[in-house]
């Protein structure tokens, strides 16, 4: 009995151990984590920042993490600037910090910042520009499309030639919703001239995409939207793309690279768009995160409330039970 | 074996297997609904079989324009059941898409996309399914899932789960019996096997999830316990009509089973005299062979996709199979993966995880160098091959999941305590308690740290 007693003082101090260990680790309170991370938004350029705007849930928000990938294997890790915006992208600067990534990347890059008290229920935006003096960074962010992503052709291996413009793809799309599709670019410079994406069905024009953005592009994907098509399933389209002389598709000898997304998707209220200079999307978002002050009652408070009280007891009590009795099997056959 | 000792060992038994029931439930207890890999598409195809559902004789051919008026998962299930209609499919999977959207399915699993709107689960994996899979896991699961008929949808699915913890009982007394077979009736030894089965908890959480693997499982860990007694015993008629009858089960249940019929073959090799009667087990190996032949064109039949259906696709597997980084995430999704194996174990412990495994491989091949009797080598050859040859399917289906290795996770057992073996006696004793003590941590980390901080702290927005 004694043995069993012991047993289960020590089990218990386990389970609550590892209880308040899973108390006291941080955790994001929003988060983009839709995965793979497929499509970059691109370099960034001066005055065309790419960000996100965000409903805070922190009551004190202390940091943001951002996914960067520095393009080009030579040259060397680039600083960026994070600037945290009241309301919008026109909003007061609240917060400025410059970061060097470690690695190239893709990765978390952290951006932590003086804290900002009462940031609950504030609406927010995080920005992304080039650090330096420099027009144009080589690091780019990701986006993360609130739909479904259908067939992709990978980034290619070549910038496809004005010669093959109008850079014509014939694909069959797997799913219904069809409501985009993304197109890979060296380089787009969009205020240069028109940039548009018609897309058929046979000879038949269905629906004519627009970028919905006036910024330049280079080293990312141009997002093509349009109304979606509800009965896209496993029906053959043709898209051809009108774009400024200069414009950089890249490809491989099967032609542009590029993807479908399908839908549109409902996420968290908090999340109210990416940004990209002066343009504002609600149909995708920036790959961030946010952290904030938590304390670690709050934090199994919020356990509490996702897994619910009694489910997070029977687990303790049975594991705690469960580790009693293979503890006290196991003291008994040290002792023989 | 003095009577004694019998009755420590039985009273040891009854212990870890109560120990092991309560580890089980609180699997089963922490793991949200559908947080099984592939759990929906299980359960649609358990739910099918429960409400009545005919299994093959539904739609002749499907063509892939047929997508113009059903999509692609929706003529996979019609093409399985008799008689599931485009409404039946629809509903099925609309009802077990509602339920994981009431779960926060989507927050949880990352490659999962992030729409919840979706109305197939074509929108969550294309042209996924499990309408191909042998038929047995179903037939059985989808009785306590009949018995909760009017119950809602979570509890059916917790009545299909509780079939998951009943085998992974039946798992842990089979590593015990396993244990015996091997290690000379040693209870220490027999106990240190059943143990490392219970309390890997990789193996452990499935005892919360609705997968043919907990099935499959069973038969192969059967099908060792069996081949050990021949290589021990000798053949006789029961047990090799037993052998047969448990590996065409395991051969009804999944394709990960098929392992059995090669440690099958060679407990008939390594059989005392087996090298003598050697007509008869030739006859035997054909019988084995037939079984398995059998089994790959029920499989190509059913449009199996463990099977490869051309060169280019088998090139294509072998490309990944035989890399370096299939063996890596071999390793990591062995050791842990949370919500769908999105998330992984952090990367000091996955090195961890790699130096033991090697270190215990180490162990047992120098065990078999050594040994000194012929039977202990053998014992410990079976249980190598057994784990040697999941590996190997594994890689050769180009996918690289620690699930899949867990038909083989009573043979990895004994290799563990095999490498035991050449540590005298109380180092053994100690590094046995020492192997204990950080299962039971790892255990509980892996629980609180993985499992309930991934499904319930973590959620994407």
């Amino acid at each position: 009995m004694r043995r069993a007693l012991g047993s289960f003082a020590v089990s218990a101090g386990l389970t609550l151990a590892a209880v308040a260990w899973l108390a006291a680790t941080t955790a994001p309170t929003l988060e983009i984590r839709a995965q793979p991370w497929l499509m970059p938004a691109g370099k960034l350029f001066r005055g065309h920042p790419v960000g996100q705007v965000f409903e805070c849930t922190d009551e004190t928000l202390t940091a943001i993490d951002v996914v960067l990938v520095q393009q080009g294997q030579e040259d060397p890790i680039e600083s960026v600037r994070g600037t945290l915006r009241a309301r919008g992208p026109e909003g007061e600067v609240l917060r400025e910090v410059v970061k060097t990534p470690e690695t190239r990347g893709p990765a978390w890059v952290r951006f932590d910042f003086e804290d900002l008290p009462d940031a609950a229920g504030r609406r927010l935006c995080f920005e992304l520009s080039p650090a330096g003096e420099a027009a144009l960074s080589n690091v780019s962010a990701w986006i993360s499309w609130r739909g479904k992503l259908g067939q992709s052709r990978a980034w290619g291996d070549r910038i496809l030639g004005r010669e093959l413009a109008p850079y014509e793809v014939t694909f069959r799309s797997y799913h219904e919703d069809l409501s985009a599709l993304a197109v890979a670019f060296d380089g787009l410079d969009v205020p240069a001239g028109e940039c548009r994406l018609d897309l058929f069905r046979g000879d038949e024009l269905v629906r004519v995409g627009r970028l919905g953005a006036s910024s330049p592009l280079a080293g990312g994907y141009a997002l093509f939207t349009f109304e979606p098509i509800p009965e896209s399933r496993w029906r053959q389209y043709t898209f051809r793309l009108t774009l400024p002389a200069d414009a950089r598709p890249v490809g491989t000898a099967e032609g542009v690279s590029c993807m479908s997304i399908h839908g549109s998707g409902d996420v968290r209220p908090e999340l109210v768009g990416m940004t990209h200079g002066a343009a504002r999307f609600h149909d995708r978002d920036l790959v961030f995160r946010t952290f904030g002050e938590q304390s670690a009652a709050a934090r199994l408070a919020l356990l509490v409330e996702r897994a619910g009280r009694v489910r997070l007891l029977l687990v303790g009590v049975l594991a705690t039970l469960a580790n009693t009795v293979l503890l006290t099997l196991l003291s008994g056959r040290r002792k023989r | 074996m003095s009577p004694d000792d019998g009755k420590r060992s039985e009273h040891a038994l009854r212990g870890l297997l109560l120990a092991a029931l309560l580890h089980g439930l609180a699997y089963l207890a922490v793991m949200a609904p559908w947080m099984g890999e592939d759990e929906p598409w299980h359960f649609e195809h358990v739910l099918h079989v429960a409400e009545g559902r005919g299994a093959y004789g539904g739609l002749d051919e499907v063509r892939p324009e047929d997508q113009l008026w059903a999509s692609m998962t929706h003529l996979q299930v019609m093409r399985r059941f008799r008689d599931v209609d485009l409404h039946v499919a629809r509903t099925t999977q609309r009802t077990i898409l509602e339920s994981m959207r009431r779960n926060a399915f989507w927050r949880r699993v990352d490659w999962a996309g992030r729409d919840d709107s979706v109305q197939s689960f074509d929108r969550v994996e294309y042209a996924f399914t499990t309408a191909h899979q042998p038929p047995l896991y179903y037939l059985v699961a989808a009785l306590p899932v009949w018995v909760f008929a009017d119950a809602a949808l979570e509890v059916r699915l917790v009545a299909a789960r509780c079939l998951s913890l009943l085998a992974y009982l039946v798992t842990v007394w089979l590593a015990w019996r396993i244990g015996l077979a091997a290690f000379e009736d040693d209870p220490g030894r027999a106990f240190l096997v059943a143990f490392l089965v219970a309390w890997f908890p990789m193996h452990a959480r499935m005892a919360g999830v609705v997968n043919n693997d907990v099935l499959a499982r069973v038969m192969t860990s059967a099908v060792l316990l069996l081949s050990l007694l021949i290589t021990r015993r000798g053949t006789s008629v029961k047990r090799i009509v037993v052998l047969g009858v448990l590996v065409a089960l395991g051969l009804l249940t999944k394709t990960t089973a098929v392992s059995a019929v090669a440690v099958a073959a060679l407990a008939l090799l390594l059989a005392p005299g087996g090298h003598g009667k050697l007509r008869r087990n030739l006859l035997i190996a054909a019988v084995l062979g037939g079984i398995l032949g059998l089994g790959v064109l029920f499989w190509l039949d059913s449009h199996n996709p463990a099977i490869p259906h051309s060169v280019k696709n088998l090139k294509m597997r072998l490309e990944y199979g035989l890399s370096l980084r299939a063996l890596v995430d071999l390793r990591d999704t062995f050791l842990g993966t949370f919500n769908w194996e999105t998330r992984l174990q952090p990367g000091w412990m996955r090195i961890a995880f790699g130096v033991f495994l090697v270190t215990a491989f180490a162990g047992a091949l120098v065990n078999v160098v050594r040994a000194r009797d012929a039977l202990r080598r053998s014992i410990v050859l079976l249980a190598g091959s057994a784990l040697a040859v999941q590996v190997a399917l594994n890689l050769l289906r180009g996918v690289g999941k620690g699930r899949y290795l867990m038909p083989a996770i009573c043979a990895l057992a004994v290799l563990v305590v095999a490498a035991l073996e050449p540590l005298g006696e109380r180092a053994r004793h100690r590094a046995g308690l020492a192997l204990c003590a950080a299962l039971v941590l790892y255990d509980l980390h892996f629980l609180w740290l993985g499992v309930v901080r991934n499904q319930y702290l973590v959620w994407g927005s």
